[in-house]
């Protein structure tokens, strides 16, 4: 017996330290990626010549689609804060995805919205649409109004209304920066590759000073809960994602801003609808269209570029929620495309990136709480080897921190970084507390979300806007 | 100290490989997060002191963009933006050009006669030479601004040598000098440029006026294929056209 | 002959082109009230009374077609000049036909700014 409980333990120390060393060493090596693209885009961003980009005639227009949902409370805020943005050419396309608030009438009220001819091709399907209106006061407004079908299927109903050759897929309560069409064009027009989708840094809204719908002053929130999401978002934006793009393996963008070649997505089908993980589903979509076309001459890039910035949950139950949804969201895709598991015909998504997510993302939880678990037992029964296990968790912790560190630097050398001196250090504190319990707390969150998977329950989740934007109109 | 440490680990490692792996990720790691720990802070200080230092260097010099504006002698003009320190150069040079950016017209030709004058030129023509690439950035665009005929052969020699951003700062600067001379490597670049970069470099070809306008409408027929959709072409052909008529 | 001080109410967002405007009139010795915004147009025309508006075509909270679109609807009648950059035909046409008096392209040159207000404030 004991032989066997001896056998077991060093089994799984080998596998745990395999898996460990794996996961952290690739995300060390993107992270070294991700400084590499960072000084690259930096330089480009100082002469950039976006003013001369977003007013030149060349410039493709964009179509920005914002698919609207009981907004009732914001929406002519931040549909007006569109109108507005510094770029020369686009159009809003707002859809109101069946709401039984009185969205549809703010917008028909603040904008002077009247009925026009419907003008959409029905490439894609979806919900009936009841209406099409255009707004007297602004040209490049247009509202549709249609049956409630969720996100993908109103972003569909809006690919079927733009008509510009690029468009931009944004969430109905995101902040855009008023120059971020203009830095996005600039990396798909300053490319010599095709450039087929483009997704930038989210930030975190929760504690800054925003005021008529722009953020006049970045924060730190006061919520511990947040500070974490903040450093969360820093390393898996900065570290991963722009590492990921440098080898064309970005695998997804996240819904809450993405802009894409709309004949392209149209042609592979649009958005699929009844999964939760729409955003990630499209891009590796795309990914597979074109290398199933036989041409690995295209890229998805991912600027580390801040383009807008969003409410992140501030109370568990909401996380919770929300973790559960992206983990489900995570293995539908990487179920419906498991034919790119390690299949040389999909190139870095295929080799890299898909198992990479398949096997540290998606179901490596199971792994890393196995290993809790067994550290735990072991320890229990008093057969722990004692200084491997401080030795190892030393090493996690370190790994951890430079990690997080290097989400935390990469932020330093991006605009619209935190001003103050002791919001950095907060934000440091954190990062080396980050491994002391949120991390196993959202593991678990999402362990959650795979059992949710598995048994096919799980619900979409909306989470409860404080209101960014609900707080300036009333003040 | 060192001593007791290593015999420590010595008899931690003994027959276990896989322990003295750990130990040795450890201690990198460890040294690793301190260096970046030092370096986010040192970074924060350095942007912060060189940031504040500029700006209360700045302030110097911008009174003379009031006097650029309300007429005053050139002379005045010219000695409020005489630097006066060393290393001053860089930063009175980020007035002017934060200034012209937004000018045209007779105070546009006083604040390039004035940094002529001052020398800036050839400060920005030594600056090309810098392996600093911003250094190097910072001069070329400096040059557009300058519209000195110049700085044409250097920058041209720099095109082939520089990274693809590099060259389109290069090439925006020689747009912006607008010296005939630089049309044919412009154009030679263009026919070998991939094709996603070509309505960007075509546009600033077109910035040459009538001699840019014929070698847009070569270039248009040479590469007729390369330009990403026909419209883009075609748009480009009538604007070639629309500036000759003009 | 004492002429009561020319006012002007400027709209522009960029803070060097309102360094340089602000300068501009002080030399003209017209009075110039700057703002980055123009959402509140019409209520600051109304307090202020110019003699002209000048105001640029993107500017955050409301644009510059919007502006003038309002301003007239309100009563606002003397001259409103846009400035803007490079543009296309049809932008500069739907601004003219909101009610803009006359369109101004940047970078800014004092002399055309000149030629173009000059007949509106000392004619």
């Amino acid at each position: 017996m004991n032989a066997w409980i001896h056998q077991a333990n060093a089994a799984v120390e080998v596998v745990l330290v395999w898996y460990f060393f794996i996961l952290n060493g690739g995300y060390i090596l993107l992270s070294v990626l991700a400084f590499r693209e960072v000084h690259r885009h930096l330089l480009r961003s100082i002469y950039g010549g976006y003013e001369h980009t977003a007013r030149s005639p060349l410039t493709p227009a964009i179509s920005i689609l914002v698919p609207a949902h009981n907004e009732q409370v914001s929406i002519a805020l931040t549909v007006n804060n569109l109108l507005h943005l510094d770029y020369m050419r686009y159009e809003v396309v707002v859809i109101n995805d069946g709401s039984t608030d009185g969205t549809l009438e703010e917008l028909k009220t603040v904008f002077q919205l009247e009925p026009s001819l419907e003008r959409g091709d029905r490439r894609l399907s979806s919900a009936p649409v009841h209406a099409v209106y255009a707004s007297r006061r602004h040209h490049n407004l247009i509202v549709i109004d249609k049956e409630n079908g969720g996100k993908s299927d109103a972003l569909n109903a809006g690919l079927n209304h733009a008509r510009h050759p690029y468009f931009c897929s944004i969430d109905a309560d995101v902040i855009l920066e008023a120059d971020a069409l203009q830095r996005v064009v600039q990396a798909i027009v300053e490319t010599d590759k095709r450039v087929v989708g483009v997704g930038g840094i989210v930030r975190v809204a929760n504690g800054c000073r925003v005021e008529k719908g722009r953020i006049i002053e970045v924060a730190m929130s006061r919520t511990a809960l947040v500070v974490f999401q903040v450093v969360e978002y820093f390393r898996a934006f900065l570290c991963g994602r722009t590492g990921f793009s440098g080898f064309n393996g970005l695998m997804i963008i996240s819904g809450a801003f993405g802009v894409f070649e709309r004949e392209l997505v149209i042609d592979v089908g649009g958005y699929r609808t009844g999964t939760v993980g729409e955003d990630m589903d499209l891009v590796t979509r795309l990914h597979a269209r074109m290398r199933e076309n036989g041409t690995s001459d295209y890229l998805i890039k991912f600027l580390p570029d801040p383009v807008c910035w969003t409410e992140v949950p501030d109370t568990l139950r909401v996380l919770i929620r929300q973790r559960r949804r992206w983990q489900k969201g995570l293995l539908q895709v990487l179920c419906a495309h498991s034919r790119m598991f390690l299949n040389p015909r999909y190139g870095a998504v295929g080799l890299i990136a898909y198992p990479f997510f398949f096997i540290f993302e998606g179901w490596g939880i199971v792994i890393e709480l196995i290993g809790y678990a067994f550290f735990f037992i072991m320890w229990l029964r008093g057969s722990l080897n004692g200084d491997f296990a401080v030795a190892f968790l030393c090493v996690a912790l370190l790994c951890g921190w430079a990690l997080s560190l290097s989400g935390i630097i990469l932020g330093e050398m991006t605009p619209k970084r935190y001003p103050k001196f002791r919001d950095l250090l907060i934000m440091v504190a954190f990062a080396l507390t980050e491994n002391l319990g949120y991390r196993q707390m959202t593991s678990l969150m999402r362990l959650v979300g795979i059992t949710d998977y598995l048994r096919g329950t799980g619900d979409w989740g909306f989470m409860e806007r404080k209101g960014l934007l609900r707080k300036q109109n009333q003040g | 100290m060192i001593e007791p440490l290593r015999l420590a680990i010595l008899a931690a490692i003994e027959g276990r490989p896989s322990m003295g792996v750990v130990i040795l990720a450890s201690i990198a790691l460890f040294f690793l997060v301190l260096a970046m720990a030092v370096y986010l802070i040192f970074l924060r200080a350095w942007h912060r002191l060189r940031h504040d230092y500029r700006r209360s260097r700045a302030v110097l010099y911008e009174p003379a963009v009031e006097m650029v504006l309300m007429d005053e002698p050139y002379e005045k003009i010219r000695e409020a933006l005489r630097p006066r320190r060393r290393g001053d150069a860089d930063i009175v040079q980020e007035v002017v050009t934060q200034a012209m950016r937004h000018l045209q017209g007779p105070p546009f030709e006083t604040f390039r006669r004035v940094s002529l004058e001052l020398g800036f030129l050839r400060d920005n023509l030594e600056a090309l030479k810098s392996w600093d690439r911003h250094r190097r950035g910072h001069a070329m665009e400096r040059l557009g601004f300058l519209r000195s005929s110049q700085a044409v052969d250097p920058l041209v020699a720099l095109m082939d040598r520089e990274s693809l951003e590099m060259k389109l700062v290069a090439m925006r600067a020689l747009a912006a000098i607008g010296d005939p001379r630089a049309l044919p490597p412009l154009v030679a670049a263009a026919l070998q440029v991939p094709p996603g970069l070509l309505p960007r470099l075509t546009s600033m070809i077109l910035e040459f006026g009538p001699p840019g306008r014929e070698a847009v409408l070569e270039l248009i027929n040479r590469r007729p294929g390369a330009f990403p959709t026909s419209a883009t072409r075609d748009l480009l052909r009538e604007l070639a056209q629309d500036w000759g008529a003009s | 002959m004492s002429d009561p001080k020319k006012k002007v109410l400027i709209f522009e967002d960029n803070s060097s082109i309102q360094t340089l405007l602000k300068f501009f009139f002080q030399k003209r010795g017209v009075e110039a009230s700057i703002h980055g915004d123009g959402s509140d147009a019409v209520a600051l025309a109304l307090a202020f009374s110019p003699d002209l508006i000048i105001m640029d075509y993107i500017m955050p909270g409301k644009d510059g077609v919007e502006a003038v679109t309002d301003l007239r609807q309100a009563g606002f009648s003397k001259p409103i000049v846009m400035l803007t950059s490079k543009s296309f035909p049809a932008d500069l046409e739907r601004v003219r036909a909101a009610g803009a008096t006359a369109c101004l392209l940047k970078p800014f040159d004092p002399a055309q700014l000149d030629a173009a207000i000059q007949p509106y404030l000392f004619a």
